[in-house]
């Protein structure tokens, strides 16, 4: 293994935003490319028939050792850490961010406003659709803007999203079809979707992960891949603020560090643990961290919540054919006052899943007595006569500046190294709205009801922040913000900070997307420098 | 049926289902079971878990769909790795989480409990018992193990009575019969069969 690692871009972490930048820049440029990545290289794609077979039978993790023992981050959204990230287990969907996010302060006079427009981001989402292959209907434009078609026309609705959008629009509500990362057609050599329905697996390859990208990018000899390298900090030039190299050490080999020097430095290690390499910097001319002289690094923790129902509805419903196919509807994100009936600030998107829960097969009946032979059979046959929909809403949430990563000085890893954690804390505006914004999410699940039949099962809702970004996040006062509208660190010329650790706010929507269009953005951007 | 064609039919079971263990020494998806595995199923009194899962399953699927059930539970207890690692639960950061280790000797021994039992309670063993006999007892001792109403995945049942009937019905081709269409959840398929109403079950039941 390499002691030294020279090249002209240096990307650190290996998942989609990483994934973006290297294949743009690979494309654009002669420049040499190292992608820097602390977990295992799992490029698992030939085994994954076998690997969903057992998911299916055992339950087992399709992707063993996609982790680092006793290397997390407390509070992150997974413990998942391998060439890939996230990105290999997600489920492919693929929603933009709606053009309010961006205009928070300007349109509701909350939160902050970014420092770019949905317009500005709309030409690297419609490119971040085409790399990665997306499939999608448009939905009403007023609520669903975009410049562009989808690459891809939708998957057909499945039979039971076909009954449930009918049976959901009867509330005046418009729902289409949520966009996903999953080939509708062969797509960019990976092959049609078909329906095997587990895409936390995907057998076939139809739904994107980032292993495609680096395993085309090494074949094409564009990237160098360091997997289990852990990057330990970053270390600023002598007579400049330019950062020079990273120390890292491979983790068969931790004694021997390993030496990164690049002409550009490129984080792309997600919203934890870029924060956490910033932090760990820290030192010499830079006590609190490289890219923190506006002390925000790990701050601005963004994410939104969710309300989730469960509802059992008057149509027969076959569930299993294709589970994670769902509905959205943008409706609710839009600024007017159907959305905001009382002028609060309140945003959510709505989905809707198939779903099969209180129509499973059971033990027990109502009464609590067994069902052994025929009448287990017989008693789930009689509740299959009518179906179930999962029902959803993400709700924004504003984070407050102490929504933070810190490290924990007490909790270290094997090397020594102090850990992650990550505390959620509303903005008060959101704190304060909590509540309401619950209550009335709530009531549109039972207008819903009201217009299409049926009953409410069980209803929850989150504590904490899902899809969730920031801690570098992007703005043009360096006394507030990390990096620069092209995800530029405000502090470090030749420091890049891409994808989800550089959102304002998370919106209503997954972010997958908006990472990976950040990402390409920041990649524009550095390509004319190389 | 009369017990004394209960017994042949179970012989024939015992014939067929050694056949069984030894045929799916290497099902698709079970290559990462190793001897330790096939052992634990084969601990299990074959015949006598025939006995039981007439009494547990339902009489609609026969005897055919009996000795299927059994061959798929055998199949899945031969492929099952001890403490597996698993999928990392969604919006947590807790350590790599393992699975428990193998069911088969507790449900083993359980099975020879019931077995002993209803030996000293009617004076035969479990499978010389009427079918509805032995459903009493297996209901009784389910009773006693306090088993919730909803089916755990197989490998956490704390009852083998649990683990069998949650391995059957999270089965495709049960849920099928139960719905009287061919919804072949699991399957991959061309996109566009998944949009339309899936097709009625053929009358020959559970086959398919």
């Amino acid at each position: 293994m390499p002691r030294v690692i020279e090249a002209d871009v240096a990307i650190i972490g290996g998942g989609i935003s990483s994934a973006m930048v290297a294949e743009r820049v690979a494309e654009d440029t002669e420049a040499s490319i190292a992608v820097i990545e602390a977990g295992n290289r799992i490029f698992d794609f030939e085994d994954r028939f076998n690997t969903r077979r057992r998911f299916l039978d055992y339950g087992e993790n399709p992707y063993q050792g996609d982790h680092i023992p006793g290397h997390s981050c407390k509070n992150a959204q997974s413990r998942a850490m391998s060439v890939g990230g996230l990105a290999m287990h997600w489920g492919g969907t693929t929603p933009r961010y709606s053009p309010e996010d961006f205009r928070l302060r300007s349109l509701f006079g909350v939160g902050t406003d970014w420092p770019i427009s949905y317009e500005d981001l709309d030409p690297f989402y419609q490119e971040a659709e085409e790399r990665i292959g997306v499939a999608g209907e448009p939905g009403p434009p007023e609520y669903d803007p975009r410049s562009g078609g989808y690459p891809m026309d939708p998957l057909p609705t499945s039979y039971n999203l076909t009954l449930a959008k009918e049976w959901a629009e009867k509330s005046g509500i418009p729902y289409w079809r949520n966009p996903v990362s999953k080939n509708s057609r062969p797509w960019r050599g990976r092959r049609e979707c078909i329906r095997c329905d587990t895409c936390s697996i995907c057998p076939t390859g139809a739904k994107y992960s980032p292993d495609f990208t680096f395993r085309s990018l090494l074949g094409a000899g564009r990237i160098t891949l360091h997997d289990r390298t852990m990057v330990r900090r970053l270390v600023p030039r002598a007579d400049s603020d330019a950062i020079g190299q990273a120390d890292a050490f491979h983790r068969d080999d931790p004694d021997d560090p390993v030496t990164i020097r690049a002409r550009h430095f490129v984080l792309a290690a997600g919203y934890a643990w870029s924060s956490h390499v910033l932090l760990m910097s820290a030192g010499g001319r830079f006590p609190d961290g490289i890219a923190n002289r506006s002390g925000t690094v790990g701050r601005f923790i963004t994410g939104h919540r969710w309300v989730n129902a469960f509802v059992s509805v008057p149509m027969r419903l076959y569930p299993g054919i294709y589970r994670q196919d769902s509905l959205l509807s943008k409706r609710f994100q839009h600024k007017d006052d159907e959305a905001q009936p009382d002028g609060k600030y309140i945003r959510h998107d709505l989905r809707i899943w198939e779903s099969d829960v209180g129509k499973r097969a059971r033990l027990r009946d109502d009464h609590g007595n067994l069902l052994l032979g025929d009448a287990a059979l017989n008693d789930w046959r009689r509740r299959i006569e009518t179906g179930s929909l999962r029902m959803r809403g993400y709700y924004d949430v504003i984070p407050a500046r102490e929504s933070a990563l810190t490290l924990e000085p007490n909790r270290k890893n094997r090397w020594g190294d102090p850990l992650p954690r990550i505390d959620f804390v509303d903005d008060p505006v959101s704190a304060e709205l909590r509540g309401y914004t619950e209550q009335k999410i709530e009531e549109r699940f039972r207008r819903i009801l009201t217009a299409g039949g049926g009953a409410m099962l069980n209803i929850s809702f989150a504590s904490d922040y899902d899809h969730p970004g920031g801690g570098c996040r992007m703005g043009d006062d360096p006394d507030d913000s990390v990096v620069d509208a092209w995800g530029r660190a405000h502090d470090h010329e030749n420091l890049w900070i891409a994808g989800a650790p550089t959102i304002v706010g998370s919106g209503c929507n997954n972010g997958t997307l908006t990472f990976a269009a950040l990402s390409l953005r920041t990649a524009s951007r550095l390509t004319g420098e190389l | 049926m009369k017990a004394g064609e209960d017994r042949r039919s179970r012989r024939k079971f015992l014939k067929t289902s050694g056949a069984v263990v030894a045929a799916v020494a290497a099902p698709a998806g079970a290559a990462k079971a190793g001897q330790e595995s096939q052992s634990l199923s084969l601990s299990l009194d074959l015949p006598l878990l025939h006995a039981f899962a007439e009494a547990v399953l339902p009489a609609e699927i026969g005897a055919d769909g009996v000795r299927d059930a059994l061959r798929d539970f055998v199949t899945w207890m031969n492929g099952f790795e001890p403490v597996a690692e698993l999928p990392h639960p969604y919006l947590s950061s807790v350590e790599v989480q393992y699975g428990p280790p193998h069911p088969a000797p507790r449900w083993a021994s359980q099975l020879q409990a019931l077995d002993l039992l209803a030996t000293r309670q009617h004076g035969s063993g479990l499978a010389d018992l009427p079918v509805e006999k032995r459903r009493e007892l297996i209901a009784a001792d389910l009773e006693r193990h306090d088993a919730d109403a909803d089916l755990p995945r197989p490998a956490y049942a704390g009852h083998i009575a649990v683990g069998l009937l949650a391995r059957f019905y999270s089965r495709p081709r049960i849920a099928d019969l139960a719905y009287g269409a061919r919804i072949n959840a699991a399957a991959c398929r061309d996109l566009a069969s998944g949009a339309v109403l899936p097709p009625p079950l053929a009358t020959d039941g559970v086959q398919g």
